[in-house]
């Protein structure tokens, strides 16, 4: 059963990925445009986006799971808005990396759940650029083994 | 201290390879590179298995996959590697070969000396009676 959930988690990482790399080609960036919902399918329930601006980054889209997962909306909230150890926080934990590098970067790691006992997750985050070079968006997604991620 | 270890794809294209992606599941990034190599877009895939020792501050680099266009891809096993490694540390070296002629002098060395040592013998034999 645990495999299953390994491999479930996995596979969203891993479409995300084949997503984002069908939209790029070789050493251009995504546009945050051309990241379509309707063709990112049942996923997007675990995405988000990032917008990455002069002064900080903030939340563009964050899935219903994360809302449901939270209780509120983070949606237009800087980043710092999630906080280290939340399903989130730690979903962000190399965003600096991924604008640093300029490439995928995925995770997996734990989180403290509501009993205390350490959730595991799994998150990669993308990022985008609307000139194909210069880094203004980031797509991420995270999923965990809690019953609103299923 | 804890060894940290990521995973990188690197990709090649016309000589150039780059970093494309970093997992810190060495499965996922070997099925990856596994999937980019099979889409024939990179004359070159490899995944390569970084780690840090924080207790020497030591970096290691070891390819764990690597695949060509054009040919059989390869995942380079653990087990296989090390074994390789220690079959290698444990091979005697084998002893230098000698010349033909410093072959011949060592072989004539030796039986001068067996021959001094008994007519040595000899000598001594007759020097008691």
């Amino acid at each position: 059963m645990s495999v299953d959930i390994e491999a479930k988690e996995r596979r969203l990482v891993q479409r995300l990925l084949i997503y984002w790399r069908e939209l790029a080609p070789d050493n251009v960036l995504p546009s945050r445009a051309s990241v379509k919902p309707q063709e990112i399918g049942d996923i997007w329930h675990f995405c988000f986006t990032l917008d990455i601006g002069s002064v900080a980054a903030v939340f563009g889209h964050v899935g219903d799971a994360h809302v449901a997962h939270l209780g509120f909306d983070l949606a237009g909230k800087p980043v710092a808005a999630a906080h280290k150890g939340t399903l989130l926080g730690g979903a962000l934990d190399r965003l600096d990396d991924v604008l640093l590098r300029r490439i995928p970067i995925t995770r997996q790691g734990t989180f403290p759940g509501a009993d205390g006992m350490p959730v595991p997750y799994r998150s990669i985050l993308l990022p985008l650029a609307d000139d194909g070079s210069e880094i203004n968006g980031i797509l991420g997604a995270a999923n965990c083994r809690l019953p609103e991620f299923k | 201290m804890a060894n940290l270890i990521v995973y990188e794809i690197h990709t090649c294209n016309a000589g150039a390879w780059k970093i494309d992606s970093i997992f810190d599941d060495r499965e996922f990034a070997v099925q990856e590179a596994e999937r980019m190599a099979r889409t024939q877009r990179y004359s070159e895939v490899r995944a390569v298995e970084e780690s840090f020792d924080e207790a020497t501050q030591r970096n290691t680099t070891r390819t764990i996959f690597r695949a060509a266009r054009d040919e059989p891809a390869k995942r380079v096993d653990r087990s296989e590697e090390a074994l390789a490694g220690l079959r290698k540390a444990r091979r005697p070296k084998p002893p230098p070969k000698k010349s033909v002629a410093g072959q011949i002098i060592s072989r004539t060395f030796v039986f001068a000396v067996i021959v001094a040592a008994g007519l040595g013998m000899i000598y001594f034999v007759n020097s008691l009676f």
